[in-house]
């Protein structure tokens, strides 16, 4: 009984942590710092959510990647039928001669508090429960 | 002493504080450092409200020898479906620009919260039907809760 309940223990634990990481990544991911970018702008499209302009959905239809959600500043920066390039994890964005300073956006700074201190609270809340009872 | 002897009857304090004191924690930090978006915590919120009552109607609907043989990977096995529920939802019926990838993660974080929280129900015994519906009672507010944030 008690080994099965640590395992069960681990197995959500394990769940939490790689949700966590998810979280970061894709709030990374939108910022393109951590992306490799080579391609032409087909496409730009903004989407609306349930809070127009709070949550909108910045779309970048690229010639050979697909399409890729770009945080606001990224998407405002490039235009249709520009040629963007980058590496990975470098914070230049070069689009037809011009280059763009890329940052973390307000999100990803927030994750970086909140999905640590997520796991702290997960971590507790196992502690407590795998005592009592 | 036996194993019953052993494991005390949990209180109506007791599953409240069990069950509403994780998804506070983090449901403060969601607005501390991600308040400029509600949304998130109200996806995280619901994902927790939801799963946490999916959970209390799964255990009144045991009967105390299955629960007493298998509660704790039921647990792991309806934290898993509500989360895949919850992607099918975020696919489907939330789509509204396209599925976005960290209102899953928040949603499914509060699902493997909640079912955290639920562990500490796990034990030789089966709590009361009166606890198990005060833990229901419960994860409908937490969801009405999200639902305000998520729509905020």
């Amino acid at each position: 009984m008690r080994l099965h309940k640590l395992l069960a223990v681990a197995t959500l634990f394990l769940l939490g942590v790689l949700l966590a990481v998810a979280n970061v990544w894709f709030a990374a991911a939108r910022s393109t710092i951590p992306l490799r970018l080579d391609g032409k702008v087909v496409a730009k499209r903004q989407l609306s959510e349930k809070h127009p302009g709070t949550d909108d959905v910045y779309l970048l239809e690229l010639n050979q990647q697909g399409r890729v959600q770009v945080d606001k500043h990224v998407f405002d920066a490039v235009k249709e039928e520009e040629r963007i390039r980058k590496e990975s994890w470098s914070r230049h964005l070069e689009h037809d001669g011009h280059a763009t300073d890329l940052e973390w956006s307000t999100d990803l700074l927030g994750m970086l508090w909140t999905m640590p201190g997520s796991l702290i609270v997960m971590l507790v809340t196992l502690a407590a429960a795998s005592m009592k009872r | 002493m036996n194993d019953l002897a052993r494991t005390p009857t949990p209180g109506t304090a007791y599953i409240l504080s069990t069950t509403s004191l994780p998804v506070l924690a983090v449901g403060v930090l969601y607005e501390v450092f991600l308040g400029h978006r509600h949304d998130y915590t109200g996806h995280f919120a619901a994902g927790y409200g939801g799963t946490l009552g999916a959970m209390m109607v799964m255990f009144r609907v045991q009967s105390a020898e299955q629960f007493t043989r298998s509660a704790q990977w039921s647990v792991v096995l309806m934290c898993v479906a509500c989360i895949l529920l919850g992607a099918v939802a975020e696919a489907t019926a939330f789509r509204i620009a396209k599925f976005d990838e960290i209102d899953f993660c928040n949603q499914s974080i509060g699902a493997v919260l909640a079912s955290m929280a639920t562990l500490a129900l796990v034990g030789q015994t089966k709590p009361p039907d009166k606890i198990l519906d005060t833990g229901l009672i419960s994860a409908i507010a937490i969801l009405g809760v999200g639902g305000c944030f998520a729509v905020a």
